[in-house]
C-alpha cells in the first residue's frame, strides 16, 4: 500500500483508542457494500430453486446465488418456536429459523444430511462443503404486525417498521472452519472471497431475502385472498437485526493483524480523500447529499441503553452543526476535506468525527476501493517470532506498541478490575469481576496492555544488545505478548491502546469498532456487553440489484 | 469426526494451556498441531502424546539447556519448547547441526525445523533411531516410524525431499486422541454459575421482543 499523500495518516494513539474504537461508523469499505457492489457489477443471479415451507411456517428453501465462477447457496430451515423458547442469547437451544450457506448447488442427499444438524447449531456438525452456520429469531412485534397486516390486504405501519427495521436478527453467523465448516483458506484464494467475512456477508444478505419471502407466504397463508403483497419499498426499509454478544469481542484482540488491516485500510483512505486538492462539483454534490441521507439515518437510530442515548443526543447535535457548516462552508477551496476533518476534530464529538471520516471517502471511489484488497489477513508469517531481534530492539517496540500501558498502575484494582474466561458451560467468552468470582485461572490473554507491562518489567533485566530468544527461553510466559509486540512492525494499528480489563471497560466498544467494517447501523447497546444492530437496511433485493443500487442503498432516501 | 484445521488448531491451544503451557507456547503447540495436519500427519495424536506425559510435571525441567546436546534437566525434552527456540534461532543450524535427548513426541519438532529451513531457505533434517524427516519449509517428506520418545534427535541442514506428502485440508484423528485433548482443554473452562451466566455475559434487556 503506498501512501502517496499530503497529509499523514491519523495515528494510532489517536485512532485505537476503545472510545474512538467504540464510536465507529461504515464506510464504503465495509464488507456488506464490498459484496453488493460485486455482485452488481458481476451480474450475479440469485434463484430459489427449492421453497417447501407449509402453512404454519415450517419447512426448508435453497437460495443460489451464482457469480462468473462459482454459486453458493443459502440452506433455510423454518422451524415453528414455542415464543418461551426464544431468546438471542448462546445459551438457547432453538431458534425460528436456522441456516448454512453451501459451498456450490446442493443435491436433496446434502439437504437431508444438513436438516439432521443445521437446526441443532453448536450442537450439530457441518462440512468442508459448508461456509457457515448461523440462525435468526423473529421480532416478535414487528413479524406479528407485518404478516397480520398483509393477511388483512393493508400495507404495514412505517412507524413500527422503521422503529424495529428488521423482521428477524441473527443471534450468530460462524464461518472459517467453526462446527466443522470449510476454514478459510479454502475459499480465501476466490476472487469473491478475498475480502473479509464475504461468506458471512452472503449468507445475511440471502437470509434477508428468505426472511421477506417467508413473511409474505405467512401472510397469503393466514389472509387467503385477501392477504396483499408487501409493498417493495417497504420491503427494502427492513433490514436483517443481529444480536451480537460479548463472544465478538475477543476477535479483534485475537487477530491484530487483520484488524490492523481494516484500521489501517480505512485511515490509509481517510488520508487519501483529505489529500485531494481541489474536489469538483459533483464530488462536492454527492458529498452534501449523503450528509443529508446520514440526518435521516440518524434520526432513525433509536437505542433504549443510556450510554448510546446520550451519544446520539450528541450525534444528533453534530448532525446539525455538520449540515450548517457544510452548506457554508468553502468546499471548493483548496484541501476542503482536510479542512472538514480538522474542523470536526474541534466541533463534533467522537461520534460526529468519525461519521464525517466515513462520509468524505464516499465521492472517492477512485481513491478508495481499491484498498479493499488489502483487507484480508495474508500474511501468516507475523505469528513468527523473531528470535535474533535485540533486547533493546523489542523494548523499543514495546513502548511504540505499548507505551500507554506502562502509565498504568496494573497493581490498582479498579484498572485490573474484570477477567475474561471461557465458560464450561457454552464455551463462550465472559467477562467476570475478578475480584469478586473465582475466576484467575481461567483468564484468557485478552489483557495485551497488562501483559506488555509485566514482559517490560522483565525485559529491564536483560537489556542489550543479546537476542529475545535467550530471553524467550528463559520467560516462556512473555511468549504471547513480545509476539504481539513484534507483529507491531507489520501491524502498527493492530493493538487497542486502551485497558481491556478495566473497572471502565465497555465491551460494546469493542463490538461496533468489528460491527462497523461489516457495514452495520444503528447499533442499539443492550447493556454493556451485547448490542443490536441492523444489516442490509435498504438494499435492493435480488430482483433490484445493479450498479445504481448496489452501493449507496446504506443512507436512507427521504419518503417523498 | 473430521475437523477442519482451524478446530484442530483451537482445541490443540486450549489442550496445551490445560496442561499448563503458558500461552505463546500453547500458540506454537497450535500452529505445529496445524502445520502437521494440513501435511496429513496426525497432530492432534502427536500432542496427546506430549501432554499425555507433560501433564503434572513441572516443565520448567522439560526445557532445554542448549549445548553440544540439547538435554533437559528432567530427563525428558518438550519439542515444542526446544523446537521454538530453534526457530527463534537460538542457534545457526547452518553452523552446526543440533542433536537433542530425551525428546518427547519428536514429530512435534518438524514445524518448528519447516520455519528454520523457510527462514534460511534450506533443506533441514531431522533424524532419530528408526525414521526421520526433510522439509524445505512448507514441504514435508516423512520416512520409517515415530516413538513416543526419542532417545537423541539430530536436525542439520541438507537432505532431499523423497516422497513428499499430500496436502490435507482435514484431519480426523482416533476418537480417544480427540477425547483426550478435550479433556486437557476442559480445564481452560470456568465452571458456569448462575451469576456468570447473568452477569458475565451481560444479559441486560430482554431479548425477545
Amino acid at each position: 500500500m503506498k501512501a502517496d499523500t499530503r497529509i499523514a495518516r491519523r495515528a494510532p494513539d489517536q485512532v485505537m483508542r476503545l472510545g474512538r474504537l467504540g464510536s465507529l461508523h461504515q464506510c464504503r469499505l465495509s464488507f456488506m457494500r464490498q459484496l453488493t457492489r460485486r455482485m452488481a457489477r458481476e451480474g450475479w443471479r440469485i434463484s430459489r430453486p427449492v421453497f417447501d415451507i407449509d402453512a404454519k411456517g415450517v419447512g426448508r428453501a435453497v437460495y443460489t446465488a451464482r457469480g462468473p465462477e462459482r454459486a453458493y447457496s443459502l440452506i433455510a430451515f423454518a422451524h415453528d418456536l414455542p415464543p418461551e423458547m426464544r431468546s438471542d442469547r448462546v445459551i438457547a437451544e432453538a431458534w425460528d429459523a436456522t441456516f448454512t450457506l453451501f459451498d456450490g448447488v446442493p443435491s436433496a442427499a446434502d439437504i437431508d444430511r444438513l436438516e439432521q444438524n443445521v437446526p441443532l447449531q453448536e450442537a450439530g456438525r457441518i462440512s468442508e462443503s459448508e461456509l457457515s452456520l448461523s440462525r435468526a429469531n423473529r421480532s416478535v412485534r414487528l413479524w406479528a404486525h407485518v404478516v397480520e397486516a398483509l393477511a388483512e390486504g393493508r400495507q404495514p405501519d412505517l412507524e413500527q417498521i422503521d422503529s424495529v427495521g428488521y423482521l428477524m436478527r441473527t443471534t450468530a453467523v460462524y464461518g472459517s472452519g467453526k462446527f466443522g465448516a470449510a476454514d478459510r483458506e479454502v475459499i480465501a484464494a476466490r476472487d469473491e472471497m478475498q475480502a473479509p467475512f464475504q461468506a458471512e456477508m452472503l449468507s445475511v444478505y440471502l437470509t434477508r431475502v428468505f426472511v421477506r419471502d417467508l413473511m409474505q407466504h405467512m401472510a397469503r397463508a393466514k389472509g387467503g385472498d385477501s392477504a396483499v403483497d408487501l409493498d417493495p419499498a417497504i420491503a427494502r426499509r427492513l433490514g436483517i437485526g443481529n444480536s451480537t454478544g460479548l463472544g465478538m469481542a475477543p476477535f479483534i484482540v485475537n487477530h491484530p493483524v487483520l484488524f490492523n488491516n481494516w484500521i489501517i485500510v480505512r485511515e490509509e483512505a481517510i488520508a487519501r480523500v483529505r489529500s485531494v486538492e481541489t474536489a469538483s462539483k459533483a464530488e462536492v454534490a454527492v458529498f452534501r447529499d449523503l450528509v443529508a441521507r446520514s440526518a435521516l439515518s440518524v434520526a432513525q437510530w433509536r437505542s433504549a441503553h443510556p450510554i448510546q442515548i446520550e451519544k446520539l443526543k450528541d450525534l444528533s447535535r453534530d448532525m446539525s452543526a455538520l449540515r450548517a457548516h457544510v452548506e457554508d462552508a468553502d468546499l471548493e477551496g483548496e484541501y476542503p476535506w482536510d479542512r472538514l476533518v480538522i474542523w470536526a476534530e474541534e466541533a463534533l464529538s467522537q461520534e460526529g468525527q468519525e461519521l464525517v471520516a466515513s462520509l468524505i471517502l464516499e465521492p472517492y471511489d477512485d481513491l478508495v476501493d481499491g484498498l479493499a484488497s488489502c483487507m484480508a489477513d495474508g500474511n501468516g508469517q507475523a505469528f513468527r517470532i523473531d528470535g535474533a531481534m535485540s533486547l533493546d530492539e523489542v523494548t523499543a517496540l514495546l513502548h511504540a506498541a505499548f507505551g500507554w500501558a506502562l502509565e498504568v498502575d496494573w497493581d490498582a484494582r479498579e484498572e485490573n478490575a474484570r477477567a475474561w474466561y471461557v465458560s464450561e458451560e457454552k464455551l463462550e467468552p465472559r467477562l467476570a469481576e475478578r475480584f469478586e468470582e473465582e475466576v484467575a485461572d481461567y483468564e484468557q490473554p485478552l489483557a495485551p496492555g497488562r501483559d506488555a507491562a509485566r514482559a517490560f518489567a522483565d525485559l529491564k533485566l536483560w537489556s542489550g544488545e543479546g537476542p529475545i530468544a535467550a530471553f524467550l527461553l528463559e520467560h516462556p510466559e512473555h511468549r504471547h505478548i513480545i509476539r504481539r509486540i513484534q507483529m507491531h512492525q507489520a501491524a502498527p494499528y493492530g493493538e487497542i491502546r486502551d485497558n481491556t480489563i478495566g473497572a471502565e471497560l465497555l465491551p460494546i466498544d469493542m463490538l461496533r469498532a468489528k460491527l462497523s467494517f461489516f457495514g452495520a447501523t444503528h447499533f442499539d447497546p443492550r447493556s454493556d456487553r451485547w448490542v443490536r444492530i441492523c444489516m442490509y437496511a435498504g438494499a435492493p433485493y435480488p430482483e433490484e440489484l445493479s450498479d445504481d443500487t448496489a452501493d449507496l442503498w446504506v443512507y436512507p432516501e427521504a419518503v417523498s | 469426526m473430521s475437523l477442519s484445521l482451524n478446530e484442530v488448531e483451537g482445541l490443540a491451544k486450549k489442550a496445551a494451556r490445560g496442561t499448563g503451557y503458558p500461552w505463546g507456547l500453547a500458540e506454537e503447540a497450535a500452529k505445529a498441531s496445524r502445520w502437521l495436519a494440513a501435511r496429513g500427519v496426525d497432530g492432534c495424536a502427536a500432542l496427546a502424546t506430549l501432554l499425555n506425559m507433560a501433564d503434572g510435571q513441572d516443565l520448567a525441567a522439560w526445557r532445554p539447556v542448549p549445548g553440544d546436546v540439547w538435554a533437559p534437566p528432567g530427563g525428558h525434552l518438550c519439542p515444542v519448547t526446544a523446537g521454538a527456540s530453534l526457530a527463534d534461532g537460538l542457534v545457526d543450524l547452518r553452523e552446526k547441526a543440533v542433536t537433542m535427548a530425551g525428546v518427547v513426541s519428536p514429530v512435534l519438532l518438524l514445524p518448528f525445523a519447516a520455519q528454520v529451513a523457510a527462514s534460511h531457505n534450506a533443506l533441514v533434517k531431522v533424524r532419530w533411531h528408526n525414521g526421520s524427516a526433510v522439509t524445505d519449509g512448507d514441504i514435508l517428506s516423512l520416512e520409517g516410524s515415530v516413538p513416543e520418545v526419542a532417545e537423541q534427535v539430530t536436525l542439520a541442514v541438507g537432505g532431499e525431499i523423497t516422497v513428499p506428502r499430500a496436502p490435507c485440508s482435514r484431519l480426523t484423528p482416533p476418537d480417544e486422541t480427540k477425547a483426550c485433548l478435550e479433556r486437557f482443554a476442559h480445564r481452560t473452562y470456568a465452571p458456569a454459575t448462575e451469576e456468570s451466566r447473568l452477569k458475565g455475559a451481560g444479559a441486560g434487556l430482554s431479548d425477545n421482543d
